[in-house]
């Protein structure tokens, strides 16, 4: 084992230490703050607001402490949007003590997000939920994140600092038009602060029977023209267990480190970031995987008129995955990327680009997969454009279309058209048709499972795309300033779906593009926020879908290696702020059975309970998955083993200075 | 059986009745309104802005209105240093002649357009869009972790209002001298 890693396991114990001892001194320290000097405005705090204040009668001082009603925020943000829209906001993260970045999507009313193993997670809007989900397109900070290689996601390697996000938007449905390959089912974007807003120091510790143990450390400051900050962190995870309760063996470590430097004026900038991490996961019956990798981006901006900007971002990216006798390759992928936003006249907001990135990869032959070639380049170019055209007051078409050509499969369309119509602030009623694609990646063109020296299933070069046309329409409503509702729904037809096509020995199976599916459902989500401290969101998710296969397939999975979705959703959060700066949040949730392979319903719930004592400085404990000793949440096809996950309760400490 | 949940309902009701004091929220363009006729009395206009000593102090909003009722109902009965305010929606500066012009996001460049027009009144602008300021607008409010926050050009013409050093400390930032 690598020493860093060594240094991670030991992470537990030191950071139960620094998590008692902390708040101790913390407490020490404050007693000798300083009095506000007759220069600095009073706090908001030192005179009491009571009730029968009116808003009028708060100094400046005190009215910016005052919160925007949650209804009404979200409101401005989102009624505008012709899209299915859930948004996790940066206080939501710090409130829901999710310790990664998988756990806090939770959070997301339509996204279902399913734990596999200790370092595995499916995650998916609208259905499609396989180990190797391939229908979302994820990005943090404008760096798409899916892996090239299947079009999915290695959640156990996108780690951000949490503190750091600014909000998570999730668009559920197709947004290829503008965000381009692989928007299918959804577009998971992470967008983190700026450098200027992340000043100063922030350290963060956490100890649990389950998260083992994590440290962050994460410093901003300022140097000439600009701002800058670095972080670091590291985490220790416990292994889950069998559905016996033997342990699963599959225990997990991870360290990262990174920066982001933002120089320049806001009519042009240049922003700089880059992360480096290292990790590994064991295994009941073989030596510990070995993954890394590291990415550095360079965006810069310009800004000509409010009504006209560019933005141009390269980036490189690199990864490297071992998980011996299975699978191991080496990838390194360039970006460049360039956007152009301009108002020509009133009514019409153009927004177009243009985008080329090209990857190459290096595997490993193991005695499971291999690929041929065993080292691929591939390329992918598009040029988008989109128009939202006002037609009369209230009255919004966005008309889009990305013309996209890929290695394998060629040129590709992907047009969309949207509607919104806003009779007045209160409420927005949209609708929109789409196409998009899942552009073929090396699993389906190029991959060869083996058994027992056997091909059983090889990809034969002439994988096409796979397409969806959705048709979609959503409701979004201001109920009163205290609560508001947002509805969509769907159906999607897609066609030339991943099918194993039995070749004429029978094995090896060939990967073909012979299912159809359809799918249809509805996504529902309230916000009420009766009182200030009192504020609550629910959600509930409707999914059906059919396979079906093209007259000449004779594909005999039905689409079970492409799916396993549970029919019902439901999720719901309770944020309390007590007195004496205590917080409670709770948040349950409930899943239906998947049908096959057959995974039963569940229902989880979470508690965190949080005190800030003082500015900036929060203790909490954090229970996690507690109805249950332990619960499935997803079985897969095509692995035999089944992992359950236990009750999880940690101590979480962060501090900022 | 029955008695640890309801001991713990008992306790979780008491700690909720007690936090009802503890916080507060508002709608949004309830609160920006609330922040305009606070500025108005952070910043000092010169005594020729005005017609006469009764001549009115006028806020203006620029095309859409985002207020409903309730910019007119924050003014309603307060005076600036004598000047009773009135309300006004406008779409461009020969409309009329402002002393604090509100731009709504929307309106950012319709406001850009006309600002040569808008720097000849003596007027505060405040605005709530990333571009304001850069397009010349006076103070931009945004909206940081739930809470309503500003941004502040110090203004460069010797003609414009004043805007006290108390307001510029609160301000999130401040580019002296213009523009960003």
């Amino acid at each position: 084992m690598p020493p860093t890693l060594r240094a991670i396991r030991a992470l537990p114990s030191i950071a139960l230490v620094v998590a008692v001892l902390l708040p101790a001194i913390a407490r020490a320290g404050q007693s000798q703050r300083p009095e506000p000097g007759p220069e600095t405005p009073p706090p908001a705090a030192a005179q009491p607001s009571e009730p029968s204040r009116t808003l009028k009668d708060l100094s400046l001082e005190e009215l910016m402490q005052v919160d925007v009603s949650i209804a009404s925020r979200r409101s401005e943000v989102l009624l505008g949007t012709p899209a299915a829209v859930f948004v996790i906001t940066g206080e939501d993260l710090r409130r829901s003590g999710a310790p990664n970045l998988p756990e806090a999507l939770r959070l997301a009313v339509g996204l279902s997000v399913a734990r596999f193993n200790t370092s595995t997670w499916v995650i998916n809007a609208r259905g499609f939920n396989t180990t190797a989900a391939n229908k979302m397109l994820v990005m943090i900070d404008g760096r798409t994140v899916y892996s090239p290689f299947f079009s999915g996601v290695f959640w156990d390697v996108q780690d951000v600092v949490l503190e750091d996000v600014d909000r998570i938007e999730i668009i559920r449905g197709p947004g290829a038009a503008v965000w381009g390959a692989n928007a299918v089912n959804g577009v998971i974007n992470v967008i983190t602060r700026r450098a200027v807003d992340t000043q100063g120091t922030i350290a963060t510790v956490s100890a649990g029977n389950e998260e083992r143990g994590s440290i962050m450390v994460r410093h901003g400051g300022a140097v000439r023209g600009g701002h800058y900050r670095v972080y670091g962190k590291a985490n220790a995870r416990d292994d889950a267990v069998l559905p016996t309760g033997a342990p699963a063996g599959d225990a997990f470590r991870f360290g990262q480190a990174g920066f982001r430097l933002e120089l320049g004026t806001p009519r042009r900038g240049l922003t700089l970031q880059g992360d480096a991490y290292v990790g590994a996961a064991d295994f009941p019956d073989r030596d510990d995987s070995d993954i890394g990798g590291g990415n550095v981006l360079a965006r810069w901006t310009r800004w000509f008129s409010p009504t006209a900007d560019l933005r141009a971002q390269v980036y490189y990216d690199r990864v490297h995955r071992r998980v011996p006798l299975q699978f191991e390759y080496t990838r390194g992928t360039w970006d460049a990327d360039l956007r152009y936003r301009i108002r020509p006249a009133r009514a019409h907001e153009l927004v177009m680009g243009a985008n080329y990135r090209h990857t190459r990869d290096d595997t490993t032959s193991t005695p499971v997969l291999f690929f041929v070639p065993e080292d691929r380049d591939a390329w992918l170019a598009s040029v988008f454009v989109q128009d939202d055209v006002r037609l009369r007051r209230g009255l919004y078409v966005t008309l889009g279309t990305k013309i996209e050509h890929n290695t394998y499969a060629g040129l590709e369309f992907q047009p969309s058209a949207r509607v919104r119509w806003q009779p007045d602030r209160a409420q927005t009623l949209w609708a929109a048709v789409s196409r998009a694609v899942r552009m073929p990646t090396r699993f389906d063109s190029d991959l060869r499972v083996r058994a027992n020296e056997t091909v059983m299933i090889a990809g034969t070069g002439g994988f096409e795309s796979e397409t969806v046309v959705a048709w979609e329409a959503g409701y979004r409503r201001l109920l009163t300033r205290q609560a508001s509702l947002d509805v969509a729904a769907f159906y999607n037809r897609y066609g030339d779906l991943r099918s194993q096509e039995p070749s004429a020995t029978i094995v090896p199976l060939l990967v073909g593009n012979g299912l159809l599916a359809a799918s249809w459902g509805f996504e529902v989500a309230g916000w009420f926020e009766p009182r200030p401290w009192l504020r609550s969101v629910a959600g509930y998710t409707y999914f059906r879908s059919d396979f079906s296969r093209e007259p000449w397939s004779r594909d005999p999975s039905g689409g079970r290696f492409e799916g396993n979705d549970a029919r019902h959703q439901l999720r719901g959060r309770v944020s309390l702020n007590l007195p004496h700066d205590l917080e409670l949040d709770l948040y349950g949730r409930y899943f239906s059975e998947r049908p096959d392979p057959f995974t039963g319903d569940y229902a989880e719930a979470d508690v965190r309970c949080g005190w800030r004592f003082r500015e900036g400085w929060d203790l909490s404990i954090i229970g996690r998955d507690l109805l249950h000793d332990r619960h499935v949440e997803f079985v897969a096809p095509t692995s035999s083993r089944v992992t359950a996950f236990e009750r999880q309760v940690r101590v979480r400490l962060s501090v900022g200075f | 059986m029955f008695t640890r949940p309801a001991a713990s309902v008992t306790v979780i009701a008491a700690l909720l009745l007690a936090g009802a004091a503890a916080q507060r929220s508002a709608g949004e363009y309830e609160l920006k309104a609330v922040f305009l006729l606070n500025f108005t009395r952070f910043c000092e206009w010169p005594a020729d802005a005005f017609d006469g000593p009764d001549a009115p102090f006028v806020v203006c909003t620029l095309g859409d209105n985002p207020f409903g009722d309730t910019l007119v109902s924050t003014f309603a009965n307060e005076r600036w240093n004598g000047h009773p305010y009135e309300t006004r929606t406008v779409d461009g500066p020969s409309d009329a002649r402002c002393h604090l012009l509100f731009v709504p996001a929307t309106e950012t460049d319709v406001f850009a357009r006309d600002i040569a027009g808008w720097r000849a009144q003596p007027l505060v602008s405040v605005g709530e869009h990333d571009d304001f300021l850069r397009v010349g607008g006076t103070i931009n409010l945004f909206v940081a972790d739930r809470r309503i926050q500003f941004e502040v050009n110090s203004p460069a013409e010797p003609a414009a209002p004043r805007i006290s050093s108390r307001l510029l400390r609160l301000a999130r930032r401040v580019y002296p001298g213009g523009r960003p």
